[in-house]
């Protein structure tokens, strides 16, 4: 401020002297009115030139002077008074620092109180429950997140699938990430899609789950639908059965367009093009999961699903280790005559019409295995019979196997062990296994056979 | 002495002592101006200087308090203000702008060796001012009093600050002169 007061003044009136600057530089300091630059300008004289020295002392004190005079006039009652004053500030400046320190323990008591306080509450108080993870296929891969079956899930929670399959089961939703894809459990019922691509089965008393993407809203009136985002793209809302109601959404993401989306149609959405047009159905993402889950609604402990159907369950073509595979096979089969099996528990009678939807449980240790796997699925539905003899099984491959899998011939596929145990829960909805290790190793495998809802 | 001096930081033997309070403000009173004068020129203006004296003030007192006699109590007291005001704008340079140490300390060195001068300077500097207009006296007494700002100065006189800069320049070079020009005459 200053110094551009100064080049102003210099400009006016041409070059100033040493002493004339010096006197300038002098007042300002006193005034406070000195800058940066200025305060430079004046080090840079005082250092150098031995005049400019003496003469801003002695105008500095002609500013002392002149400042003492405005005050007192006798010497005695100005340091009388100073005194009093010092003396009454130090002693306030002693009770203010007691004070201080009085103020600072307490703030810091307060503040470890508080941090103490916050941590047990976040320790406490964590978002509240969403769902659990529901199913992993054996190939999930998801970077640095570590999923696990049975995992509770929680709201705000991302979570991010570079390849393979995560299931989620929310109340009344089963919500497949199809990887690479990424999602934010957003709310209680919602969530939303970050980027790839979510299937969801949506059962009676979860009307109403929402997919939200910066381009749409997909809200579920009752049905199966998938919705697939590509960042700084567009995204595609599938629904296979039921209804679907989707928006286009704006930039500031409020709704523009909305349209109503039956079973097999499917339709485009961007908000960069404010645009949103229907577009041709692909089953290719429901079909993706049929094979990976079909109605299998949670799975746990140590059982996994494939990502693709396998191609041979031969001897030694698929090992597991210390997990047992849960495999699709065909599903929503109708019965055309009544079918008799062999049940864990005894001959089954099947009736015609019956609407099955089968799966096989494989367990094929290698010589590295350690743990015998346990686990559970439950399925969507009503298990008729789980059939674990060799024969039962090789009489039912052609029903209800998949149509060119190699199960193979010349060894024992059934629960051999009398160790080897399974469980139907009572309202037959969930079969539980335990599979041990035997010395001798071999092939357990188990189908189970499920009524579908329709 | 209207308040008793109490203890501060030490509880030195004499600091209860009427008759040893009474000596300190006597001498403190007879270099006032000098003790003063050290602190403005190391801290350079008005209100820095304000808080330095006082400071100055309680550690000249409790140092006398409890020291052997000062024999040279000018020279002992603003070697004290020196180093007051030094460590005060050491502290400033923090936030603030403040004179570098080889400043400070060659101002000391000026300022010391030239007391008497200042001494003889301050009393020309009286003559002076009765020279000057009573308006100018007025002007001069509301700048350096310190009650208003040179902004609220400027309002009050319905003027801007820029002018009162340039009047109180011209006041202050008058009056300077003066005590340039009687200084070379009795010389």
């Amino acid at each position: 401020m200053f110094s551009e007061l100064w080049e102003k003044g210099r400009s006016v009136a041409g070059e100033p002297t040493s002493e004339d600057e010096i006197l300038e530089l002098a007042d300002a300091m006193y005034d406070r009115r000195i800058d940066a630059g200025a305060l430079e300008r004046l080090e840079e004289l005082l250092a150098n030139d031995l005049a400019c020295l003496q003469a801003y002392v002695e105008r500095m004190n002609l500013h002392g002077d002149l400042r003492r005079r405005t005050i007192e006039s006798a010497p005695l009652t100005q340091a009388n008074s100073v005194m009093d004053r010092a003396l009454s500030a130090g002693a306030a400046r002693e009770r203010l620092r007691s004070r201080w320190w009085m103020a600072a323990v307490t703030a810091c008591s307060l503040c470890f109180l508080g941090t103490m306080g916050w941590m047990i509450f976040l320790k406490t108080s964590l978002p509240p429950e969403v769902g659990v993870i529901a199913g992993l296929t054996t190939d999930i891969t998801t970077g640095d997140q570590v999923l696990d079956l049975g995992q509770v899930v929680r709201l705000n929670e991302v979570f991010t699938v570079s390849k393979g399959v995560a299931s989620f089961q929310f109340p009344s939703v089963m919500v497949n990430l199809i990887g690479p894809a990424q999602v934010r459990l957003s709310g209680p019922g919602q969530l939303e899609l970050l980027a790839g691509t979510v299937h969801a089965q949506v059962r009676h008393g979860g009307e109403g789950f929402t997919v939200r993407t910066p381009d749409s809203v997909v809200v579920d009136l009752g049905t199966e639908f998938s919705v697939n985002y590509i960042p700084e793209g567009n995204t595609e809302v599938h629904v296979r059965r039921g209804r679907v109601q989707a928006s286009l959404l704006d930039r500031n993401g409020a709704a523009i367009k909305r349209l109503d989306l039956t079973a097999e149609r499917a339709a485009t959405f961007s908000a960069e093009a404010r645009a949103s047009r229907e577009v041709g159905f692909t089953a290719e993402p429901f079909e993706k999961i049929d094979s990976t889950r079909g109605t299998i609604t949670t799975i746990d402990g140590m059982l996994r699903t494939l990502n693709e159907p396998p191609t041979s369950l031969n001897f030694g073509a698929l090992q597991t280790r210390n997990h047992g595979l849960v495999i699709p096979e065909q599903q929503q089969v109708v019965l055309k005559q009544a079918l008799e099996v062999t049940g864990s528990r005894g001959p089954v009678r099947l009736p015609a019409g019956s609407r099955i939807s089968s799966y096989l449980v494989h367990y094929e240790p290698d010589n590295l295995a350690t743990a015998a796997p346990r686990g559970g699925v439950t399925f969507d539905g009503r298990i008729a019979a789980v059939l674990v003899n060799h024969e039962a099984l090789s009489e039912t491959d052609q029903m209800f196997g998949l149509h060119g899998l190699d199960y193979g011939q010349g060894h024992s596929r059934g629960l051999e062990s009398i160790e080897d145990q399974v469980q139907i829960s009572d309202d037959r909805s969930t079969a539980s296994f335990y599979f041990v290790v035997a010395g001798e190793k071999d092939v357990d495998q188990v189908r189970i056979l499920v009524l579908s809802q329709e | 002495m209207k308040a008793k001096l109490t203890s501060l930081d030490r509880a030195p033997s004499d600091i209860d002592d009427p008759a040893r309070q009474a000596e300190f403000l006597r001498r403190l009173a007879a270099d006032y101006n000098e003790v003063y004068a050290a602190g403005l020129v190391i801290v350079g203006n008005r209100s820095d200087a304000d808080d330095v004296i006082q400071e100055v003030c309680v550690v000249l007192w409790q140092k006398y308090a409890g020291a052997q006699p000062i024999l040279n109590f000018r020279k002992w007291a603003c070697t004290v203000a020196f180093h007051v005001a030094k460590n005060h704008v050491r502290k400033q340079r923090r936030w603030a702008l403040g004179l570098s140490d080889y400043a400070m300390s060659r101002i000391e060195q000026v300022q010391s060796g030239g007391s008497e001068l200042f001494e003889l300077r301050r009393e020309l500097l009286d003559s002076c001012i009765e020279k000057l207009s009573e308006r100018d006296q007025r002007f001069l007494d509301q700048c350096y009093r310190g009650s208003h700002s040179f902004t609220d100065l400027a309002r009050l006189q319905r003027t801007s600050v820029e002018t009162i800069y340039t009047r109180l320049k011209r006041v202050r070079k008058r009056l300077a002169d003066c005590v340039q020009r009687t200084l070379g005459k009795g010389s």
